[in-house]
């Protein structure tokens, strides 16, 4: 974004389809997968990503840079506020995107080893099944409609959860 | 040394950085251990005691890059550590210059997207990510709703290490019926106690972090202690009915290894005696009591019982300034103060801090 100047070291990451993103080195760093790559100086000009596409990787940095960007919380513990709750809202509205980009988004960030990422998108996945029935559940999520429970399963099921029906 | 920060809502020596908040409302809701990461950080390891090494659920600290998913590569081989079984396509050797992210698989978008768009297979979640999720997810509705799913999932949540943390919440209700004809109808004493006997089952003994909202007795608390030594974290919130500080001492004996706990309404000062004597790992105090009498019983029995608290969060238990200096003096490794809901004790307390 705009804090970046020609000064401060660049990173390439390639994405699966071939796309090239060059991002400040800072905004890269958030990624602890990435991070080693560099301390350990195992890390070329460009750093190919191979199971992340263009989509999913323009996304991650959009999150990273943001992130970057902002006061860490340990750094001092009292951080302006408004800091704090422009980031919440930046999380809140970076999450609302379809679901099979979240599943992207949380696999490369496991992948790339960023720990808010993860949490964020575990977070919006968990609150997406919050109060939902099985059937609805597998709509949101869309799957696969083989793996359903057979019907002695799906009894047994309902007889471990006689409690509930009292 | 004399460096006052925030004459309002906080104070900050920079000697032993010691933080206090006063009458300030931060909401840090299950803040700890579910912190903002979602990743649990693996406490025997910060002491130097974790027996798992890479097989571990937990994080070893911040370079922890063991591959999360249950995928058997290590970081030193250069493998493809994605999660995912499958072969790489090309088998020449990687380079040296991408070792911990090498070409792998190609992307399954790039290769079967029309499949894969029809319908998600979530079996390519690893099984530590799907334990992150469910872990925000309200225990009965896992019960009632999750495990059933698909049968990968209801593999998940048989699995004894989904239940490591739990969080029980009962003031949700069950949904009867079908269709338009749903209705909620909320937990009867009965099933109540059923959930929770049947989560700490599941459990089978490896239970570290508990959050029980809405309900507690002492038949379940007991439960509860009787069958999760490793617990580290208790945490009950707005139950309907008191807990009597007998049973409550009783159970917390069985918490050798608590590090945190979180109460609501319950007179704890007799207690505390307990965690300072049964408890030697417990860093982490919230307390919330409306109605308690104001003295100086229970700040001059955190001070005296718990000298080893990192963190300790009061709020509107009516402590008198005695207990609150007597805190502050023997309570040496505190790093965090909060006292919510108090700004009348700014004068003294800053003095003190400073």
């Amino acid at each position: 974004m705009s804090t970046s100047s020609s000064s401060s070291k660049k990173i390439v990451l390639k994405s699966a389809d071939n796309e090239t993103f060059e991002i400040d080195e800072i905004v890269a760093l958030e990624s602890q997968a990435i991070k080693n790559m560099i301390e350990d100086e195992c890390a070329d000009n460009v750093i190919p990503l191979g199971n992340i596409d263009s989509k999913t990787l323009s996304k991650i940095i959009e999150y990273c840079k943001k992130h970057a960007e902002s006061p860490k919380k340990d750094d001092n513990a009292d951080i302006d506020e408004k800091a704090v709750e422009d980031l919440k809202s930046f999380d809140a509205e970076f999450a609302k995107v379809d679901m099979p980009l979240i599943q992207d988004i949380l696999m490369a960030a496991n992948f790339l080893n960023i720990d808010n990422l993860i949490g964020l998108m575990c977070r919006t996945i968990a609150d997406r099944i919050k109060g939902k029935t099985p059937e609805e559940i597998r709509k949101i999520l869309n799957i696969n409609k083989n793996d359903l429970l057979s019907p002695e399963q799906e009894a047994k099921a309902r007889e471990e959860n006689s409690w509930a029906f009292d | 040394m004399r460096n006052q920060t925030n004459a309002l809502s906080s104070f900050h020596t920079t000697s032993s950085s010691l933080t206090v908040l006063v009458a300030t409302n931060t909401g840090n809701d299950r803040a700890n251990t579910m912190s903002a990461s979602g990743i649990v950080i693996c406490r025997k390891f910060q002491r130097g005691s974790c027996t798992y090494g890479a097989r571990c659920k937990f994080v070893h600290g911040n370079n922890d890059l063991r591959p999360r998913p249950t995928s058997t590569t290590s970081r030193s081989t250069g493998k493809n550590n994605s999660g995912k079984g499958k072969k790489k396509k090309d088998e020449t050797p990687p380079l040296p210059k991408t070792l911990l992210l090498p070409k792998t698989r190609p992307h399954r978008n790039a290769t079967s997207k029309p499949k894969e768009l029809a319908t998600r297979n979530w079996l390519d979640i690893p099984s530590d990510l799907m334990m992150n999720i469910l872990q925000r997810i309200n225990a009965t509705e896992i019960l009632l709703n999750v495990q059933r799913v698909c049968t990968n999932w209801r593999q998940i949540c048989k699995d004894p290490c989904t239940w490591r943390v739990i969080y029980l919440d009962y003031q949700s209700s069950v949904k009867h019926g079908l269709g338009i004809w749903q209705y909620y109808k909320p937990f009867s004493y009965g099933a109540k106690y059923e959930i929770c006997k049947n989560v700490v089952d599941r459990s089978q003994g490896q239970l570290v972090d508990i959050t029980i909202i809405g309900f507690s007795d002492d038949k379940l608390l007991q439960y509860v202690a009787d069958r999760s030594s490793q617990l580290r974290r208790l945490e009950v919130r707005s139950s309907t009915y008191p807990m009597f500080l007998g049973h409550l001492t009783k159970a917390l004996k069985k918490f050798p290894l608590l590090e945190e706990l979180s109460l609501e309404d319950i007179e704890i000062e007799e207690a505390i005696r307990t965690l300072g004597r049964d408890c030697p790992m417990l860093k982490t105090l919230k307390l919330s009591n409306e109605f308690g009498l104001k003295d100086d019983a229970l700040g001059l029995a955190i001070a005296e019982n718990l000298p080893g608290l990192r963190y300790l969060e009061l709020s509107c238990c009516n402590l008198s300034d005695t207990g609150v200096l007597a805190i502050l003096d023997r309570c040496c490794h505190l790093q965090v103060l909060d006292l919510r809901d108090y700004p009348s004790y700014l004068g003294k307390i800053g003095k003190r801090c400073l």
